[in-house]
């Protein structure tokens, strides 16, 4: 064997590769979601991006500690962490304490992730997991059903001077015009058949049949509406999407299959409400808002940004058709019969834990086999 | 006309701009040559020289071991050295004749005769084929007069030749079937007769429209009555030359899995095998030479080289300005599914499509599995090659094995789309080793304990 | 306030369906209940629960009910080793002869031999064997590639890699379940009953002059060991000496011929070892 001063290098085929790795992948997500952030910004001014910064920190600083503890590779540099925080602070509201995105991401990568084993081991989706905990431990501070509007002159220069400012702006009441988001209103109108909320929305009983103001579509559209900090621009929200399809880093399947069987039953099914003397009726069949279920509340960032998470969804198509079929199924239900005005976060989670089951369910016939031959 | 495919597949880059516009170059034989006698899918063939013999070329110098082995011929004239050990690409080191060059290049006795290849029985084109041992030139290197010969009972109806080429940097099915179209149209209608069937198709990838046009018009001048000779297109995709996925676009039938394509009554042949087929029966030319793609950062003057077998993988770099010392990985075959060499000195044998140097290739740490989902998207079988990954990762050896890892054809395209970058063809291959491994393990146990 | 009616109302219903439920569950109990010999379960209890397989049935349960089921013999326990092959026999009222202690051998030095090429890809024996066209990286294609495979299959923990990359056995640990021997691709491991003291440590095929070359410790097919041999207990076949265990008396002369100090000799080790373990029961016969 002649010696070889010169060795080669000798890896199994292939020997190129795509260029997308995980960190591009994460990289365009963030960029994705800019849009929705600038519109934070101009709605609630800089206290939304501290509320980011310390998400994105806690998620961050957690998945480090956890790996070093584990004794394995820190891989903070794919940007994952840096996702499910700046997902985690798109879902809560304007104008929370700076130990609620603190505790959420700590929560978000320390237990719905790191606990798991890691990037690609974890059920359920982490910053929706972190939302419904944080929701229900620290109920008092996120459902305050006093959700900012900014139109006061004062605050809206407040808001854009400093951060602390823009802060202590949206936290006095006083000064913050509130009102409840359309989410909210929908469901006082369900459970009280009016209210001043409702009122501004256009949403009404009339005819037995729910109705809402085109005005009001419009305004939650482009997001000239109360909301957690991320979620009330449909309109920024769709243009990120935009882009990850366009960079294929996700497919049209589980946002379609979502909005599509939101806004079908939205419009077909029948909501109860409540009559004057407390009598319990239901609006007529195929009368429903579908366009407004669809802009208002979490649907769009639901079924773009977290529905489409790759770890937490099915890993083929057909399955990934059904999961959003579900998630829709279930949000509708959810927002129209069950207790809370918004049910987005809990379908997806539910959704989350059938992914094995629909993953077997639509596993690809393989070339040559039959069905019956295919899987074990 | 609609451009077919298969579902799945991804498209790498095709770089193949520098090579496919200028014509095959002939390499002069160097001094020295070393022609193996593993070159083929079988068992190797016997050496039927001995140091001291003078051969010539086209004179057999390794007899075939059976009926699943092929000839080995001398691609020079000249004299035998010595019979050594040398490297071979697929597995541990086989032997082979080291010859002396004598620069004559005086063809053997009865080779390079023009011969009638109209007036050929199939069982003729058979034995021709044979006895110039020909192999699969696309790099599976099987027997070819074994494929020519369909067992009792399987019809076929369909001969298919391979002119796709989609393995990114390789051009030289492209160039030949620019150059010599009317060779390769004739080979194919050897290959009808041989396996008694009427119907033939060039498959061609649309990023060859020139090709596709030489052949087509090949196909139009030397059409013959009862006989359906067509060029066809296909879409353009990586791995379209696949046997599988290339039955499956052209004829819509699936492979069984486990079967042959002359369970469902087609036969594949790369179109530089049907080119050897002619240059065997119209001119008694037995297999010599082939047609090497010489490319990559590492190559100044990437080209397409016509060289002779046994001459060293060397000598091709050499002659289109290879930077030796900037080389970091010398890879024999396509990007996709070729083989990493460490030996420059390792010679050309039948199934060697491309050489590429490459001068900076990145080595990645892999990570967990994302479930992305694009190696689903991808996998040209319909595997689901992340759960596979993740069994053989575990060891779970035989769960992968009830997860149709078997169907892989290890063609690269999982772990080339994996952002996790996952050695997943590693894994498969070490899964399928494992497997082998145990089932003779446990064969060996029954004999002896029976 | 607090509606009284309405407690008891669910307290009894749901008691009710409690009730109602566990019912059925006995009855179901009753009706579907499997005979099994009670001593199966004793078995398994004193088997070590390992389920290593190395008795050659899937899991101690399985073992277990081949021993009282099919008449299994009692003592093909490795880990378990003598003690539990008493337990047993305890068990099933029987006696037992404990089988001889087996231990894993590595065929392999290393010897400094050459890498032919950088390897990047899965750090696994396996996948080093098969990438690298089944020649491996080191210049050498029979020896070990000393990725720690078999080291990690160990559940006893017994194989360490040293500092050359070759395995070491600890046989205070070993048990000779055999699990190295399945995961090594070039078959390097062996397993051999305790009393065997003499090993050919190469698998190369390799002719002489090429080992020469390639390793110090290699074998070169000299046959200066065969000619040693008294006993014709071994005998250099396809350029590897091999040693007939059936007629080798581990006399040690082969060891003592050998040029490159391929064969080795753990006599000492091994009779100590027997040694201690015959004590250590003497001991222990003599306190009970």
């Amino acid at each position: 064997m002649p010696a070889n001063e010169h060795r080669y290098l000798v890896t199994t085929s292939p020997h190129i590769h795509a260029e997308q790795d995980v960190g591009v992948v994460m990289r365009w997500v963030c960029l994705a979601l800019a849009p929705a952030y600038v519109w934070s910004v101009y709605r609630f001014g800089y206290w939304p991006l501290g509320v980011a910064a310390i998400a994105v920190a806690a998620c961050v600083l957690t998945e480090a500690a956890c790996q070093r503890l584990r004794r394995q590779t820190v891989t903070v540099n794919d940007w994952s962490a840096v996702v499910t925080g700046l997902l985690l602070a798109a879902v809560l509201p304007p104008n929370v304490a700076w130990y609620i995105p603190a505790v959420g991401g700590l929560v978000a990568i320390g237990v719905a992730k790191q606990a798991f084993g890691g990037l690609g081991a974890n059920i359920w989706n982490p910053a929706l997991l972190s939302r419904a905990f944080l929701q229900l431990s620290f109920g008092a501070q996120i459902n305050s059903g006093r959700w900012p509007m900014t139109r006061g002159e004062s605050v809206a220069q407040a808001a854009t001077t400093s951060l602390r400012a823009s802060f202590e702006a949206l936290a006095e009441r006083a000064d913050v015009i509130t009102q409840a988001t359309p989410l909210e209103a929908l469901m006082r109108v369900q459970e009280a058949g009016g209210g001043a909320g409702a009122r501004a929305y256009g949403v009404a009983i009339r005819d037995g049949g729910l109705e809402t103001s085109w005005q009001a579509v419009l305004d939650a559209f482009l997001g000239n509406i109360p909301g957690c900090i991320g979620e009330v621009s449909a309109l920024a929200l769709l243009a990120g999407a935009a882009l990850l399809l366009a960079r294929r880093i996700i497919t049209w399947h589980i946002p379609v299959a979502y909005l599509g069987t939101l806004a079908l039953l939205g419009w077909a099914l029948p909501a109860p409400y409540a009559q004057a003397e407390g009598a319990r009726a239901f609006t007529d069949w195929f009368t429903g808002p579908a366009l407004y279920h669809l802009v208002a509340g979490g649907a769009v960032i639901g079924a773009c940004f977290m529905a489409t998470d790759m770890v937490t969804s099915p890993i083929t198509r057909r399955g990934q058709l059904i999961f959003g079929v579900g998630c829709g199924l279930l949000t509708a239900l959810i927002r129209i019969y069950g207790g809370y005005p918004e049910g987005v976060c809990y379908s997806i989670l539910l959704m989350n834990m059938v992914v094995p089951l629909i993953d077997g369910w639509t596993r690809p016939r393989v070339l040559g086999k039959t069905r019956k031959e295919t899987g074990p | 006309m609609a451009l077919r495919s298969f579902a799945g597949g991804t498209h790498p880059p095709e770089i193949k701009e520098a090579t496919r516009g200028r014509p095959i170059r002939d390499l002069a034989p160097p001094d020295q040559l070393v022609v193996p006698m593993a070159q083929h899918i079988g068992r190797p063939a016997t050496c039927a020289v001995k140091p001291g013999d003078t051969v010539a070329r086209g004179q057999v110098i390794g007899e075939p071991a059976g009926f699943v082995s092929a000839a080995v011929h001398a691609p020079v004239s000249g004299k035998v050295k010595r019979v050594v050990q040398c490297n071979t690409p697929l597995g541990p080191a086989c032997e082979a004749v080291l010859l002396e060059n004598d620069g004559a290049d005086i063809w053997a006795e009865g080779c390079n005769e023009p011969a009638d290849p109209d007036g050929l029985s199939a069982q003729e084109v058979r034995e021709r084929v044979q006895a110039a041992g020909i192999v699969g030139l696309g790099g599976a290197t099987f027997p070819t007069h074994v494929k020519l010969t369909p067992p009792e009972g399987k019809a076929i109806d369909t001969v298919i030749l391979n002119g796709c080429e989609c393995e990114p940097y390789l051009t030289g099915d492209h160039r030949l079937m620019l150059e010599s179209p009317h060779t390769v149209v004739q080979g194919l209608k050897l290959v009808l007769r041989a396996v008694g069937c009427t119907r033939g198709i060039v498959a061609v990838e649309a990023n060859k429209p020139d090709a596709f046009q030489a052949m087509r018009k090949a196909c139009a001048q030397r059409a013959e009555d009862g006989l359906d000779l067509a060029a066809q297109l296909l879409a353009v995709k990586y791995p379209q030359g696949a046997e599988k996925q290339l039955i499956l676009a052209l004829t819509g039938r699936e492979t069984p899995s486990g079967g042959l394509p002359l369970d469902v009554g087609v036969v594949v042949q790369n179109v530089g095998t049907a080119h050897a087929v002619y240059e065997a029966c119209a001119h008694a030319r037995p297999l010599t030479e082939r047609v090497v793609t010489v490319a990559g950062p590492g190559v100044g003057a990437p080209a397409n080289l016509r060289a002779r077998i046994g001459t060293p993988v060397r000598a091709l770099l050499e002659a289109c300005d290879w930077e030796e010392s900037a080389t970091r990985e010398l890879v024999l075959g396509g990007p996709m599914m070729g083989v990493a060499h460490f030996d420059p000195d390792l010679p050309v044998n039948k199934g060697l499509s491309g050489i590429l140097a490459f001068t900076d290739p990145t080595v990645f740490d892999h990570r967990h599995c994302i479930r992305c989902g694009r190696c689903v998207d991808g996998c040209p079988q319909r595997l689901v090659p992340s759960e596979l990954s993740i069994l053989v990762e575990a060891g779970r050896f035989e769960d992968a094995r009830d997860a149709d890892l078997l169907d892989c054809i290890e063609c690269g395209v999982c772990t080339y789309v994996c952002p996790s970058r996952r050695p997943i063809v590693q894994w498969m291959k070490l899964a399928k080793d494992e497997l082998a491994r145990r089932r003779a393990r446990e064969e060996a146990a029954n004999r002896s304990g029976d | 306030m607090f509606d009284l009616t309405a407690f008891v109302i669910a307290l009894l219903v749901t008691a009710g369906i409690g009730t109602a439920l566990g019912l059925v569950l006995a009855w179901g109990g009753r009706r579907f209940h499997v005979e099994t010999d009670p001593r199966i379960q004793q078995v398994e209890d004193a088997l070590p629960g390992i389920n290593c397989g190395a008795c050659g049935y899937a899991g101690c349960a399985a073992y277990a009910e081949a021993i009282v089921s099919e008449g299994a013999p009692m003592s093909l326990c490795a880990p378990g080793g003598a003690d539990t092959a008493h337990a047993v026999a305890r068990v099933m009222g029987a006696e037992v002869e404990a089988a001889e202690p087996k231990l894993s051998v590595t065929c392999c030095q290393g010897g400094h031999v050459d890498m032919r090429f950088d390897y990047h890809g899965v750090q696994d024996c396996r996948a080093a064997h098969v990438a690298g066209q089944a020649g491996g990286r080191k210049a050498c294609t029979y020896g070990c590639l000393g990725f720690g495979t078999c080291a990690r299959a160990c559940p006893f923990g017994a194989i360490t890699m040293s500092p050359e990359r070759i395995p070491v056995v600890d046989w205070d640990k070993c048990t000779g379940c055999g699990r190295c021997v399945e995961v090594c691709p070039r078959g390097l491991n062996r397993v051999d009953p305790e009393s065997y003291y003499v090993f050919v440590l190469c698998q190369s095929h390799d002719k002489g002059a090429v080992v020469n070359k390639l390793c110090d410790r290699g074998c070169i097919a000299c046959r200066r060991c065969e000619k040693a041999c008294p006993f014709d207990a071994i005998h250099v076949i396809d350029n590897l000496a091999v040693i007939d265990y059936t007629k080798c008396t581990a006399c040690g002369k082969c060891v003592e011929a050998c040029p490159k100090n391929t064969i080795v000799s753990f006599r000492k080790q091994r009779r100590a070892r027997k040694k201690a373990r015959e004590q250590a029961a003497q001991a222990r016969e003599g306190a009970a």
